[in-house]
């Protein structure tokens, strides 16, 4: 489990800047994935001004999130770093790098967005936007949601089953490496792995999969993703 | 019916795809107007479904228990709880439940298992079952004017199982049951009954005996009457030991222990014992142990009026018949203690003459004695002086 899934001390990180050094440096990958999303391009730590402002932007979040609201930080996180990046270009007049955010150029974005003002609404269409990119990652393997529909475990038990090995599958380098290239599950390899039979694997093998896509790319469904963890798996932040 | 948010993934039509919290993809029904990405609640029948699985299973559980409670009560319905036997020959010995109803013969003999065959008793109440298997054998003319004798022995099968025997069931009703149907036809029979301990009912299936056989057997070793066990088989050895005297007045003291405050009505066994009472009422203390049953010759105590019908006993015990009774044994009582005096004061007399004629036999020895030796001395004494 990646280290920043881990259930944060954030009374610790806000007042203690060695910890809070720490957890900026753990979260570059995120920070950096985030922007270049929001840039449509690869930025580079030193290379790219980007990734400083989102950094400032990730760091600002940390001093505005409060832990009760239910939201995830990350996903809080990232909607500051999208907001500071678009106000960023807005002062560069790069407007054609942001696109997905068009709706919000045209009314003045406060890039210190609070946790209080960080409203439903923006909620459920970052959630939107999860949800386009995951329906997107799931037609590269000809799955569509009315197949998961069909394939979803109904029995608790099974579902916890094919749950934890769409976990392992997903956290395990070597074999997610395997379903990128190949575009399929190293079903025989997993069975290994997770210790379950290869026909429980082969029925819930669209199932495994595309829970696995949310788990493995953790920084694209900070959303997505919690409801597919299990509560004490979730990730708070 | 709990709530389980879910986000809205995909519309179509009048159904929404959601993936819930618990990380299950479903179609629900579109019920308010949620955009892609929304997150909604979803009015979970699951939770309904799961709690109607938890109520029918415990109505089921329910029903299990009750079901089981039901068939253990009837299992548990004709548990034995009194052994009673019946002895007049025939011979049989059967189980009554708490209700006071047949339930299985254990042991029967030869006769008894003939003559069963002709009646069904399985389940019937002891009542009927004691008055059809004496009607049977009155029918059967295994009781006659010759042989009028019914033992009767019951006891509870353990000491628990003393609390649930049938209260009908006693001493004085089952002599009124057993006596009832042949007392109709003109014969009063002649009944024993016994009262038995768990412990009594062990010891006489380890003997094998029957509990009224037991009943008797006990009876007469209290009474010093030396009988062997085996022999109490035979009706002619039950017949001689329950018409012994000492026997009898045994029983009827027994009886008079265990309720002494029976009433007296017809037909019942402490009327009878009464009718039959032995003379000597305290004869066995008096008895010499050793002295075989056959050796005493008392009085036979049956009148008449014992072989009356039994209408005509039907008087309270107070009565003048009941006086005679009791004149009569006092009369019989008194012989008897005439007898033993005199046989006694014979026995005395002997041994004192036995006494003095010794007595007198020794001082006439001496006498003698002195005498020869007084004479020897003077002749020795002559001869000297000659010499």
């Amino acid at each position: 489990m990646p280290e920043w899934e881990k259930q944060r001390q954030w009374h610790r990180l806000k007042e203690d800047l060695e910890a809070r050094e720490d957890f900026l440096a753990e979260s570059q990958t995120f920070i950096r994935h985030v922007a270049s999303q929001v840039c449509f391009r690869t930025l580079e730590w030193g290379r790219d001004d980007e990734l400083s402002e989102a950094l400032i932007a990730f760091n600002d979040a940390i001093d505005l999130f409060v832990e009760d609201k239910g939201v995830p930080f990350l996903a809080y996180a990232r909607v500051l770093i999208k907001r500071r990046l678009i106000d960023y270009y807005r002062k560069q007049r790069l407007r054609q790098a942001i696109s997905l955010d068009q709706e919000d150029i045209g009314r003045g974005i406060d890039i210190h967005l609070g946790i209080d003002e960080y409203s439903l609404r923006e909620q459920n269409s970052e959630r939107a936007a999860e949800i386009q990119q995951f329906s997107k990652a799931l037609s590269v393997f000809q799955l569509t949601f009315q197949d998961l529909v069909a394939v979803s475990p109904k029995h608790r038990d099974s579902r916890e089953t094919l749950l934890r090995v769409a976990r392992e599958l997903a956290l395990d380098p070597d074999l997610w490496l395997q379903v990128e290239r190949k575009g399929k599950i190293p079903m025989q390899a997993l069975a290994l792995k997770t210790r379950v039979n290869l026909k429980v694997l082969e029925r819930g093998r669209k199932y495994i999969l595309a829970v696995a896509l949310l788990i493995a790319n953790q920084h694209d469904y900070v959303y997505l993703r919690e409801y597919v963890l299990r509560q004490d798996e979730g990730v708070k932040g | 019916m709990s709530k389980l948010k879910a986000v809205v993934l995909e519309k179509s039509g009048t159904s929404y795809t959601v993936l819930d919290r618990e990380g299950t993809f479903r179609q629900v029904k579109r019920q308010i107007n949620a955009e892609v990405g929304d997150e909604i609640e979803l009015n979970v029948a699951r939770a309904g479904f799961w709690g109607l699985r938890v109520w029918v299973g415990v109505a089921a559980l329910f029903l299990m228990t009750l079901t089981s409670l039901m068939g253990w009560n009837l299992y548990q319905a004709p548990t034995a709880v009194a052994l009673v036997s019946v002895d007049i020959n025939p011979s049989l010995q059967f189980t009554v439940d708490t209700q006071g109803r047949f339930l299985e013969l254990q042991n029967q003999n030869e006769d008894a298992r003939q003559m069963l065959t002709q009646i069904a008793l399985k389940g019937k109440p002891i009542d009927e079952v004691l008055e059809k298997i004496v009607t049977l054998a009155y029918n059967q003319n295994f009781i006659n004017p010759e042989h009028n004798w019914i033992v009767v022995g019951y006891s509870p099968m353990t000491d628990k199982s003393i609390e649930k025997m049938p209260k009908e069931l006693n001493e004085l009703q089952i002599s009124n049951w057993v006596t009832g149907p042949i007392a109709k036809k003109g014969l009063t029979p002649e009944v024993a009954v016994f009262t038995l301990t768990p412990q009594d009912r062990d010891l006489a299936q380890k003997g094998d005996l029957s509990l009224g056989e037991f009943g008797l057997w006990k009876a007469a070793q209290k009474a010093g009457v030396i009988t062997e066990s085996g022999k109490l088989k035979d009706t002619t050895e039950r017949v001689r030991l329950l018409e012994n005297p000492q026997v009898k007045a045994l029983i009827k003291a027994d009886k008079k222990e265990i309720d002494p405050n029976l009433p007296l009505t017809p037909g019942t066994s402490m009327e009878k014992s009464r009718a039959l009472d032995n003379p000597i009422e305290k004869g066995p203390e008096k008895q010499n142990p050793n002295e075989s049953p056959s050796v005493v010759k008392t009085p036979n105590p049956r009148s008449e009026k014992d072989k009356e019908p039994v209408a005509s006993q039907k008087q309270p015990p107070e009565t003048k018949a009941e006086s005679d009774h009791d004149k009569m044994n006092n009369q019989v009582h008194d012989q008897v203690h005439e007898k033993i005096n005199d046989q006694v004061n014979e026995k005395i007399n002997e041994k004192v003459d036995d006494k003095i004629d010794d007595k007198i036999d020794d001082k006439i020895d001496g006498q003698v004695n002195d005498n020869i030796n007084e004479k020897t001395k003077n002749e020795n004494e002559r001869s000297k002086k000659s010499k």
